[in-house]
């Protein structure tokens, strides 16, 4: 680095008097001997000097109108959109990232406690089906024909109402004949039982006079 | 609306935002009025506009307005706000560098021709004490955002060297190295413009 490089790369501190007095002395040592130098240190100086000096401009009188009309929009949006009006903006969107995580925790909450009682919604009742090619009547396996091990519950029977977690996930696999008859058998049980108090349950496997197939 | 109440006015930035934090309104209104012509001197020397620089300056009391629980007593206020402004501005230097791009593009070679000789006959015309303003401002304009931003913060705001680190966030060694460099570009770019025959 030569010493025009290291004067200019020093020269603003130079300016502030901000330097340590070994590199003082080297700046005013510099600028006495080189012109080129000289002329940017002064010219510096100059800006320096005149650029606190700029004309400072203000505001206009419209300027709080202008400012307070936006923020009494910014008010009423805030009323008529906002579940919390209090809350800044920074803190909206975990304010509404938390009450949707409580209305689904909410959700699966009264979801389990509807199961525990026991309770199903008219409303999604399902009409029992039992499929026309299923054996009615045998109460064994029939050995000649066994239903495809790949067929799925739900074709036997509309069990979406009775129980729907336990249906979704065993269909999620292949069930072996063995398994479609125990799931089957508990659950004509539960429903006869009344553990299921759904009568139109009951009331759709009479109609269809469902005999499990095997 | 919330509170009113009365309050003295010598005290602190960082005291009025908490007062406003709580609910008091009139806090508010006393920041607004501390900081505007301020905010505006600043915004209108980064941007040349005294249109764009008013609308940045609503823009920043607005946000404030909106986050205020955003503001921590770890920074200075001022700080605070000036790092608001200061990054609403580049993004209307952004928006704006966009919107000549296409008002350029869709001008035919002639008439491209006709705009630049029309700013530079402006430059010619006020040979009066404004004009050295002019130039300046017209020097500051041609200056890279982050130099244009250092030499108002630290020349024309003279903020002090930590303030304007607070501000853009950088180390002071940065700060004060990044003045230097800004300096000499304000004054390269001032030689030019004279010589290009704005004197």
């Amino acid at each position: 680095m030569n010493n025009c490089d290291k004067f200019l790369g020093s020269i603003s501190n130079y300016i502030d008097g901000d330097l340590q007095k070994a590199e003082q002395a080297f700046m005013e040592e510099h600028e006495l001997q080189c012109l080129p130098c000289q002329k940017k240190a002064l010219q510096i100086r100059q800006l320096t000097r005149r650029l606190p000096r700029l004309p400072r401009v203000k505001t206009t009188p419209s300027f709080d109108l202008t400012l307070h009309a936006r923020l009494r929009a910014e008010i009423n949006r805030k009323r008529s959109f906002s579940l919390f009006p209090h809350l800044g903006i920074v803190w909206q969107i975990p304010a509404y990232a938390a009450a949707a995580i409580l209305f689904i925790g909410l959700g699966i909450f009264l979801d389990r406690l509807l199961v525990r009682q026991n309770f199903v919604s008219p409303t999604s009742i399902v009409p029992v089906v039992v499929e026309e090619s299923l054996p009615k009547t045998s109460s064994h396996p029939n050995p000649d024909n066994p239903p495809s091990p790949q067929t799925k519950l739900s074709h036997y029977v509309g069990l979406k109402q009775i129980n729907p977690k336990e249906l979704w996930r065993r269909e999620g696999t292949a069930l072996s004949y063995e398994e479609k008859r125990r799931t089957l058998t508990s659950i004509k049980d539960s429903v006869e039982s009344g553990r299921y108090k759904s009568r139109e349950s009951v009331l759709n496997l009479r109609q269809a006079n469902v005999s499990i197939p095997f | 609306m919330g509170r009113r109440l009365s309050i003295d006015q010598s005290i602190d930035d960082e005291e009025l935002i908490k007062q406003f934090q709580e609910g008091n309104l009139y806090a508010y209104d006393m920041i607004v009025q501390r900081y505007k012509d301020q905010l505006l001197n600043f915004a209108f020397r980064f941007l040349g506009s005294i249109e764009e620089a008013q609308d940045v300056v609503q823009e920043t009391f607005l946000r404030l307005y909106q986050n205020k629980h955003a503001y921590r007593r770890i920074a200075k206020f001022s700080t605070w706000i000036y790092t608001i402004a200061g990054n609403l501005a580049k993004t209307e230097l952004r928006k704006r560098k966009r919107r000549k791009l296409v008002s350029i593009s869709d001008l035919s070679f002639d008439e491209r021709e006709y705009e630049i000789k029309d700013v530079q006959a402006n430059i010619e015309r006020d040979v009066d004490g404004s004009l050295k303003e002019e130039i300046i401002q017209r020097a500051i304009d041609e200056l890279p955002p982050r130099f244009r931003q250092i030499i108002i913060l630290r020349d024309i705001q003279e903020l002090s060297y930590e303030e304007v680190g607070a501000i853009m966030k950088i180390p002071l060694g940065t700060v004060k190295s990044r003045v230097n460099r800004a300096r000499l570009k304000l004054q390269a770019k001032l030689e030019d413009i004279m010589d290009r025959g704005g004197n």
